[in-house]
């Protein structure tokens, strides 16, 4: 599947768009209904979603972009391969966008700093699934995630990746995931 | 904190007990005493615990025991030991319980369907916004344990554990699957 990445720099901090009320289904979505959570979120997210800056706050972050077709992008780091789908799911008025860049995965090794697309396989509980042990076999495996963000350190023990960059303040970060070292099967640097 | 970890036979399912916080999940800090959630919840949910049961099933479940009084049992299936964080939280009626067994562990050999203890690490995230070297500071693995019977190979690059086993059918529910990558130690309950 060709999902494009970018490198989005902003005014202000993105907010995070959870389903709307009355949402059937889980906290990830399809690319296809991502503008159906903005379109049918309350009045007062919506209001203070776009509420007119205060200050440049001079960010950085790398998505997915979902959806722009109205007055706010909407973009996610976080995507589940085998499903498709997009978690933690943001939004930022276009307004408060300053430069959208899209970016590419290299081969080239991934130091401290870089932006990153990293993937590994996550567990996962199957709450409702009943059967033998021979079916919940067949049925129940691990996901493929993959994240993108920016390398902040790397040990013996973990990968410590940031999805949002203060430029302003070189070496500030936020929204930061540690994946267990084992666990990750794929550090691609973004170019 | 070393948790009682225990066997038991139910004639019904349990419901999840939720903080009385909206949009707190399923994950509880024991640094409050879980009967605060109880003695909190919605009546119409305290009622659903008491209500007569419409089936009699015949089910088992292996869990870490957080609370038993003479009305009810609360009790988890994964708990983070370092940031005192409960998961999966269930709560079922004493009426609904035939008996409870406390099981340790023990030197019995890893085969499929045995009830197990599994230390692993998951992936972590927080919000904070800070300088690499405080971020690097403050996130740190949990402490996690989960409980359940092994229903993969017991060498499977997979481990799975299911929650519950129906002794009518001999079916299982409610599975985590879990990387071997990530699994520190795996122990036998009895």
């Amino acid at each position: 599947m060709n999902i494009g990445i970018f490198k989005l720099q902003l005014y202000k901090p993105p907010f995070y768009l959870y389903p709307p009320k009355n949402w059937e289904g889980t906290d990830s979505v399809k690319k296809d209904d991502a503008f159906e959570w903005w379109d049918k979120s309350d009045q007062k997210f919506i209001s203070e979603v776009l509420e007119k800056r205060k200050i440049d706050s001079d960010l950085e972050t790398i998505g997915h972009i979902l959806d722009d077709r109205s007055d706010v992008v909407i973009f996610s780091s976080y995507f589940y391969v085998e499903k498709s789908r997009y978690r933690l799911v943001q939004v930022i008025p276009k307004i408060d966008v300053k430069s959208i860049k899209e970016m590419r995965l290299s081969n080239e090794s991934a130091q401290v700093g870089d932006a990153v697309c990293v993937q590994w396989e996550d567990p996962i509980i199957y709450p409702n699934d009943e059967g033998t042990v021979h079916d919940l076999r067949e049925k129940c495996k691990t996901v493929h995630i993959t994240r993108l963000g920016y390398l902040i350190h790397k040990s013996e023990e973990g990968v410590y990746t940031s999805s949002l960059k203060n430029i302003k303040k070189d070496g500030f970060y936020r929204e930061t995931m540690l994946n267990p070292i084992k666990s990750v099967e794929k550090i691609h640097k973004l170019l | 904190m070393k948790r009682k970890i225990a066997k038991i036979s139910l004639y019904s399912l349990p419901l999840t007990l939720k903080p009385p916080i909206q949009g707190a999940g399923t994950t509880i800090d024991i640094s409050k005493d879980v009967r605060y959630w109880l003695d909190n919840s919605d009546p119409e949910f305290v009622s659903k615990i008491s209500a007569k049961r419409t089936e009699d099933r015949d089910m088992e479940t292996v869990a870490f025991i957080l609370e038993e009084t003479k009305d009810v049992v609360i009790y988890c299936s994964a708990i983070d030991e370092g940031s005192a964080l409960l998961k999966r939280v269930r709560i079922v009626s004493k009426e609904d319980v035939k008996n409870i067994k406390e099981i340790k562990p023990s030197k019995i050999s890893l085969q499929v369907g045995v009830p197990v203890k599994v230390q692993w690490r998951d992936t972590i995230g927080n919000y904070k916004y800070g300088s690499v070297e405080n971020i690097i500071k403050d996130l740190k693995f949990e402490n996690l344990f989960s409980v359940g019977y092994l229903i993969s190979e017991p060498n499977s690059e997979t481990l799975l554990l299911a929650r519950y086993i129906d002794n009518y059918s001999g079916k299982y529910r409610e599975v985590s699957v879990i990387p071997r990558s990530v699994v520190k130690e795996i122990l036998v309950l009895n």
